[in-house]
């Protein structure tokens, strides 16, 4: 099931073909290498967008990361667990 | 693909699109671990909640959408519920618009995961109807990872209709002696628009499959069902010539509407009254975002014992002020609810919408507490227009 939650994440993210692509990120000390993003899409606050990309790790865990244009941080918005 | 092209000759070619358990296969695509799991979309079964729509895993165990969560999780207890991504609907099916709009000018959204195209003469570019859609189909799952179910047919009814025979992932040509041969043996059910309560009546009648239904004396059913006969004679039939209307040339909206489904019922009239200011902000923020003023309000009013109840009043100015209509559909509550009655539902509704380009006549009216009233209703606009709508709220708002 989904875990929702609200955590901060440095993140390394790819630009390319006008897209912007996570590829790693570090949260809790811990670094996690993207292997896949499986889907994205924007919202809207206002005038601002907010980024949400679904990603799998190398060890196939299921995460949802989102970019905030106005704050311009990345945040970990939701989590796979069993 | 290099066969006969069998739309050839058809006056129209039209086309349904119909994306496959959208908002499942939306989650199972961003979530691979969910492949193969039963996936049902919708509330937290732990309070008042619906299935939206479910996988095909789950469809097996007899889960629909528009079922209570708590049905479903009975009916399916190894069920994954997800509360799903309301703003990754609705930018899938943005693209999805762009999408659709390559292949044809004249595209018609039907809800969020829904559409017909006219593609009359674009499916000569592609050699045939077929290859068309094969390759929006290849398009749709390369950018989306998504797949869909295609219909093509000379009308938008049997196009609609053959969508839904090769699921999922399937492309289904059919005119109109297809149709009859498809269909003339089904219940009346597995038409277009009816509906359990018409299925019965028909029933009544001795109807109960689509062949018995076309075969059927209209006005023997315009009698029974006044001009909804005649439809029900035509739909079974297979006759439509209702055309592919674009989104540019889709009338007005009549009416403004926002409705909720309370957590919990509710008793206390301040609480009943915070919810109904909350949707009458969310109506006037969207009259003045598109240039409209109401001159009915309705409310609508659901008990806990599912008995619903709908009110409206005109009133001498129309308006797109949030503290009128609020007031306006306050008194309209019934004086019962809430302390007596138990609220499920509360909904409230702007009609009878003029243009604003009228509105230089109504400001005759005005005064200078509209005026005010407007300019502060148009400052808190541009402030949530820009930081959000959770950025600002009326005192004793819905929270």
């Amino acid at each position: 099931m989904y875990q929702d939650m609200d955590e901060p994440i440095e993140v390394v993210a790819v630009f390319a073909n006008h897209k912007m692509k996570p590829a790693r990120f570090r949260w809790n000390g811990r670094v996690y290498k993207i292997s896949e993003v499986t889907g994205d899409w924007k919202t809207d606050i206002g005038a601002y967008k907010v980024h949400h990309y679904a990603v799998v790790d190398i060890s196939s865990n299921f995460f949802q990361l989102t970019f905030d244009e106005r704050q311009t941080s990345w945040t970990i918005s939701k989590i796979w667990v069993e | 693909m290099g066969g006969i092209d069998r739309t050839r000759d058809w006056p129209k070619v039209l086309v349904h699109v119909d994306m496959d358990a959208f908002f499942a296969a939306f989650e199972i695509r961003n979530a691979p671990q969910l492949k193969g799991k039963p996936v049902i979309v919708g509330g937290d079964p732990r309070y008042r909640s619906v299935v939206s729509t479910c996988s095909y895993e789950a469809r097996k165990f007899g889960v629909k959408s528009g079922m209570s969560m708590a049905q479903a999780k009975k009916l399916c207890p190894e069920g994954v519920v997800i509360s799903g991504s309301l703003g990754g609907y609705v930018y899938t099916a943005s693209v999805l618009q762009v999408i659709f709009e390559q292949y044809s000018p004249i595209v018609e959204p039907f809800s969020v995961d829904e559409a017909f195209l006219d593609i009359t003469g674009c499916h000569r570019i592609f050699h045939s109807s077929e290859a068309l859609v094969m390759k929006m189909k290849a398009e749709i799952r390369e950018k989306l990872s998504l797949t869909c179910s295609v219909g093509i047919a000379p009308s938008k009814l049997i196009a609609k209709m053959a969508s839904g025979e090769k699921k999922p992932d399937g492309i289904t040509i059919m005119d109109r002696e297809d149709f009859r041969k498809a269909f003339y043996p089904r219940p009346v059910s597995s038409l277009w628009g009816i509906g359990e309560k018409t299925q019965k009546a028909l029933s009544k009648l001795g109807i109960n499959t689509v062949g018995e239904l076309a075969g059927y004396d209209e006005k023997v059913l315009k009698g029974y069902f006044g001009v909804n006969g005649a439809y029900l004679s035509r739909v079974a039939r297979g006759e439509d010539c209702s055309e592919v209307i674009s989104c540019d040339e889709l009338p007005d909206d009549k009416s403004m509407s926002h409705e909720t489904t309370l957590v919990t019922d509710l008793s206390d009239i301040d609480k009943i009254y915070a919810t109904l200011l909350w949707l009458s902000d969310k109506v006037s923020r969207r009259l003045r975002r598109d240039n409209f003023v109401a001159r009915t309000i309705s409310v609508k009013i659901r008990s806990s014992e599912f008995d619903t109840v709908t009110r409206d009043k005109t009133i001498s100015t129309p308006t797109d002020q949030c503290k009128i209509i609020f007031e306006t559909s306050k008194r309209l509550i019934p004086r019962e609810y809430g302390p007596k009655v138990k609220v499920r539902l509360l909904g409230v509704k702007a009609t009878n919408l003029l243009s604003k380009t009228g509105e230089k006549q109504l400001s005759l009216l005005s005064n200078i507490k509209m005026d005010k009233l407007k300019l502060s209703s148009n400052a808190v606009d541009k402030i949530k227009n820009r930081y959000g709508d959770a950025i600002v709220k009326y005192a004793g708002e819905k929270m």
